[in-house]
């Protein structure tokens, strides 16, 4: 039978002197108490250590706290240390504060319900079992896949903290989508000087290697002890054990060839950024001719991608102040919420850039050998006034329609992460804080996570060695075995919790123990699944889904929410 | 650590996480700053507001072993640097100094002041609210009602762009996160009264998150959701009828048109917090060409996290502030 | 059947349903009085079983609050929830039980007021139903 030792928190005064009597004298009287003391504050430091003074004294296994919510004790034990010289998980807490006292004007009806949730916990608390604590060693390894400007970044500053970085590139270069870029449109350097320079230092230092031309093949482990396989183009194989992997494979573009976007006079805007910087002002020539007037035409796939709107607007500036091009921009919206780019858009404005607002789709046509884009602009107050415009152009310049890059499908499948509604890694979900995937020790970020700009990818690649560091700083992983456990003698292998598990915790492995499925003649070849403690984070999937009901979940058992109900007897 | 928003929070919790034992101080009484008092903006699934990660975080801090937490308190002078400075910090009449390796503000942003909007009527009609007053209505009453007689509105206006993108009082910068928690709002009193009609008043929508393209057609397919693309100049109100009078050129019948409108919410913009401009003088810190807070060179010891150096919303508030965690490490040269 | 109290098991989940309550608590809202708060990590532990059981043994409606679309701290949690309600839902079709008895809330850590506003609305709605005539108390 429990010995349970019982505290009831004033939480200062929240809880009235009168309330906490009549709860005190309620509960002395209960079998299986042996004290029932009245804390100040339990979630101060003080009476914490007050507290775990008065269980060292003994008599007990178990503790009750009659005081607030749950959440606020288990917060305070993870700051300031758990006060129970046994094992954390032998608590329960009646939360009379939040749900009665808070809630209940009437005091009768307060104490009837306070009786109720006190019976409730001392059945948690009787019930409960000690729950213990491992910790797995995390050796400063980490894998990057993608050499473009984002996995180039997070290798340096990982590097430069002390982690030994493998970076792996499916082409022959580092550089990445961020070399169509001639300029940037906030910074004075040359795109092309500065990723070099990145380059160069990547090469110089001593904590990354490198491997061009290799994919990953094959992911195998969790959280600590990953095991890669890479495969080169010459058909090496190369193995690593990592504790970590960043993901930063990057997107595509794909562009457009219907029709009129085949013609020689409609390119795109990356196709533009290099004719630019090939141009020689003040005069800009395509084909042999010079060109009086582009047009830019944006919006016209994505309507949520900032890029091609801070790439039309600044090749515009260019356009108008070196070359003495006419420009004319046409949008559905003008997109200026990225930093620096409504100053941007003024001056493009200023300097005589034509913005034309649609909603309608333009329609294209070829007049003459010209581009001839007719559009109606929706700016003009009366609509009367929003005659149609017709613009020749010399250039039409398109947006690409942005696409996950075509191993990303395939890349989720071997890391087990999940794929965004887009096709591209990751859902949308607040809940995983943006760098972070659905498995513990994978980030995912940049290019394959959704389009961004360049220093909105640098900012990423600061963010991930953050949380990179945060895991591996400590040197190890300590965790609550508080996680869901499978009993292999009652597993039928049925595959339900692999495919299940969000965080893809679960594997099935071999065991070498017998159960009631196991076929006579082949005892040995049997397995079962597998939770691992290390990357399981303890929602229960599994335990609810699992027909034979095989899987546990230490801390929230049948019993347990049988007790909560309050129902049963 | 200077602030106790959403930024302040999240580089305390990762630097407590790498081992390096943070103070975070804060002016008001409870931690969360403004986004801690946003509502949540749910229709039938979640809008990606980002609302109910704060409550989280701010739960969270209170959990880690190296960060403690001075509420009521206020930084007041500051000696030494770039290796080691000195801060004095103020709580009431208490006055201590604390020795520490690095300074971080994330001071956080103060909604732009509606009432320099004279023409909108912010202060003086009583059914012209900022969009922080209806997040605060929604979050602590869970109601819709119109602040002169506490009935459901029929029809609501949301007026963009208050305070941003405007050259006459020198904003010229787009606050990035108006029209995206306007639209999510609109999607989630729209689902709450589906009876009540919205007009959405915009210059250029502007994308916030990745999936707003979806999110933005679905406001578009919504039949009691206008959005039109016209600002208008003044709000007119009538104190007979208790009405609010908007002049702005409606799509529908080609011309310019004059509507009643029950409610009117202001999308205020963002702007540096008050008192900020005092800590920077202490710091040697500059305006940004937009008046946010300038990042120094990392040498210097001192870091800005979050929208106190440029519009940010909840999500790139966060990564703004694991980022400057990271440069903060790397000044400390932590290492694994 | 005017002083009927319907007793509702509320099943929690630790990521919103749970830290609402507390919510709740903070902003001193009036709770129906039967309540039973069940705490799970979250709504995806809550098994079909668990739903019926309790109908079972005495309550007259339970309610899951769990997470948004797209908000579950574990990503599909909630999905399943609503899975195994509406499950459950066509179970108690086949006995003849009223399906309002069982229902799904979605909210986020923040919406106290939503969910004393759910409790209080079940509570009306299970007077009117009535006591659960299957309970084993009957």
């Amino acid at each position: 039978m429990a010995r349970i030792g019982i505290f009831i928190d004033a939480l200062q005064g929240s809880i009235s002197t009168s309330f906490r009597e009549r709860i005190a004298s309620y509960v002395e009287g209960l079998p299986q108490v042996v004290f029932c003391r009245v804390e100040e504050n339990l979630t101060s430091s003080e009476g914490l250590s007050r507290m775990g003074k008065r269980l060292e004294e003994g008599g007990v296994d178990r503790v009750l706290i009659i005081g607030g919510s749950p959440r606020l004790y288990e917060t305070s034990f993870q700051k300031w240390g758990h006060p129970l010289p046994f094992n954390p998980y032998l608590l329960a807490v009646a939360n009379i504060r939040e749900q009665v006292l808070w809630t209940t004007a009437d005091e009768e009806k307060a104490f009837e319900k306070a009786k109720g949730i006190i019976t409730k916990a001392l059945r948690t608390a009787s019930a409960s079992q000690p729950i213990e604590t491992q910790s797995l060693p995390l050796k400063p390894e980490v894998l990057v896949l993608g050499g473009g400007i984002t996995g180039i970044s997070i290798a340096q500053a990982l590097a430069k903290s002390g982690v030994h970085v493998f970076l792996l590139e499916k082409g022959s270069q580092l550089g990445g989508r961020v070399l169509e870029l001639q300029t940037f449109y906030n910074r004075p350097e040359k795109v092309r000087q500065w990723v070099e320079e990145k380059v160069s230092e990547v090469s110089r230092t001593s904590n990354i290697t490198l491997l061009t031309q290799a994919e990953l093949k094959y992911l195998e482990g969790h959280l600590g002890r990953f095991q890669a396989k890479i495969r080169s183009r010459d058909g090496r194989e190369d193995a690593l054990q990592v504790s970590a992997l960043v993901v930063a494979t990057g997107y595509e573009t794909q562009r457009e060839r219907k029709g009129i976007y085949s013609h020689k006079r409609v390119i795109t805007l990356s196709e533009m950024e290099k004719l630019l910087s090939q141009a020689k002002a003040p005069s800009f020539q395509y084909e042999g001719k010079g060109v009086g007037m582009v047009t830019y035409l944006l919006d016209g796939v994505n309507e949520d991608i900032k890029v091609d709107s801070i790439n039309a607007i600044k090749q515009s500036l260019q356009l108008q102040e070196s070359f003495q091009c006419q420009v004319a921009i046409l949008c559905k919206d003008v997109k200026v919420s990225t930093d620096g780019m409504e100053r941007l858009y003024r001056r493009a404005r200023e300097k005589g850039v034509l913005f034309f607002k649609y909603e309608e789709a333009p329609k294209l046509s070829i007049v003459n050998g010209q581009i001839q884009v007719d559009v109606k602009d929706t700016a003009p107050i009366q609509k009367k006034d929003q005659w149609p415009v017709s613009i020749l152009s010399d250039l039409l310049i398109t947006s690409e329609d942005f696409i996950p890059a075509p191993e990303t499908e395939n890349l989720s499948r071997i890391l087990k992460i999940h794929l965004g509604s887009r096709g591209f890694l990751m859902e949308d979900n607040p809940q995983l804080l943006r760098v972070r995937s659905n498995r513990r020790g994978i980030f995912v970020t940049g290019g394959c996570r959704f389009p961004q700009e360049v220093s909105e990818s640098l900012t990423e690649a600061r963010a991930v060695a953050e949380e990179v560091m945060a895991l591996l700083s400590k040197g190890d992983y300590t965790y609550d075995l508080a996680v869901a456990e499978v009993d292999p003698k009652k597993c039928a292998v049925c595959y339900t919790c692999p495919r299940l598990c969000p965080h893809s915790a679960i594997t099935v492995e071999q065991y070498a123990e017998k159960n009631i499925y196991t076929i006579p003649g082949r005892e040995n070849k049997w397995g079962a699944a597998k939770v691992d403690p290390a990357a399981c984070y303890g929602c229960g999937i599994c335990v609810a889904e699992c027909p034979a009901k095989a899987i546990t979940l230490r801390h929230v058992t049948d019993e347990q929410i049988y007790a909560q109900m309050n129902l049963m007897e | 650590m200077v602030g106790g928003g959403i930024s302040g929070i999240t580089v305390a919790t990762e630097l407590a996480l790498n081992g390096i034992p943070t103070t975070l101080i804060e002016r008001d009484s409870s931690l969360g700053g403004l986004s801690a008092s946003f509502c949540c903006k749910a229709s039938e699934a979640c809008n990606k507001c980002f609302a109910c990660v704060v409550d989280k975080r701010v739960s969270e801090i209170r959990q880690q072993k190296r960060v403690s937490i001075l509420t009521q308190t206020e930084l007041t002078g500051v000696k030494g640097g770039p290796e080691e400075y000195t801060v004095s910090l103020k709580r009431g009449k208490e006055r201590t100094d604390l020795k520490v390796s690095a300074v971080v503000l994330a001071t956080g942003i103060d909604p732009y002041d509606a009432t320099q909007k004279a023409e909108y009527g912010y202060g003086r009609f009583k059914n012209v609210i900022t969009a922080k007053d209806l997040d605060e209505m929604l979050r602590f009453q869970g109601k819709l009602n119109r602040p002169s007689d506490g009935k459901l509105p029929k029809n609501v206006a949301f007026f963009q762009c208050v305070g941003s993108r405007d050259e006459s009082i020198g904003n010229l910068y787009c606050s990035q996160v108006c029209c995206a928690y306007a639209l999510r709002l609109i999607r989630a009193i729209r689902h709450q009264y589906p009876e009540v009609r919205a007009t959405f008043l915009y210059m250029d929508i502007q994308p916030a998150g990745t999936n707003f393209q979806q999110f933005l057609n679905v406001c578009r397919g919504d039949k009691g959701v206008r959005l039109i693309r016209s600002l208008p100049s003044k709000v007119y109100h009538s104190p007979l009828s208790d009405q609010l009078r908007v002049r702005f050129t409606d799509p529908e019948r080609e011309e310019v048109s004059e509507e009643s409108f029950d409610l009117i919410v202001l999308s205020v913009g963002m702007t540096l917090r008050k008192g900020t401009k005092s800590l920077m003088e202490l710091f040697r810190l500059d305006l940004t060409e937009e008046g946010f807070v300038s990042s120094p060179p990392s040498q210097t010891g001192v870091f800005v996290a979050g929208a106190c150096s440029g519009p940010k919303d909840i999500d790139r508030s966060i990564l703004h502030a694991k980022s400057t965690a990271f440069l903060v490490q790397q000044h400390l040269k932590w290492r694994v | 059947m005017a002083d009927f109290e319907p007793k509702i098991v509320a099943f929690c989940c630790d990521q919103s349903g749970y830290p609402a309550v507390d919510m709740a608590g903070t902003l001193k809202l009036d709770f129906p009085r039967n309540v039973e708060i069940v705490r799970v990590p979250c709504a995806g532990r809550i098994e079909t079983i668990y739903l019926l059981k309790a109908l079972e043994k005495g309550a007259d409606g339970v309610m899951i609050f769990g997470c948004f679309e797209e908000n579950c701290q574990f990503l599909r949690g909630n999905l399943r929830a609503k899975g195994r309600l509406s499950y459950a839902h066509r179970m108690l079709e086949k006995i003849g039980l009223e399906k309002e008895r069982l229902e799904i809330c979605h909210l986020a850590t923040n919406s106290g007021v939503k969910l004393v506003e759910a409790l209080n609305r079940k509570s009306e709605q299970l007077r009117k139903l009535g006591p659960n005539p299957c309970s084993e108390n009957m």
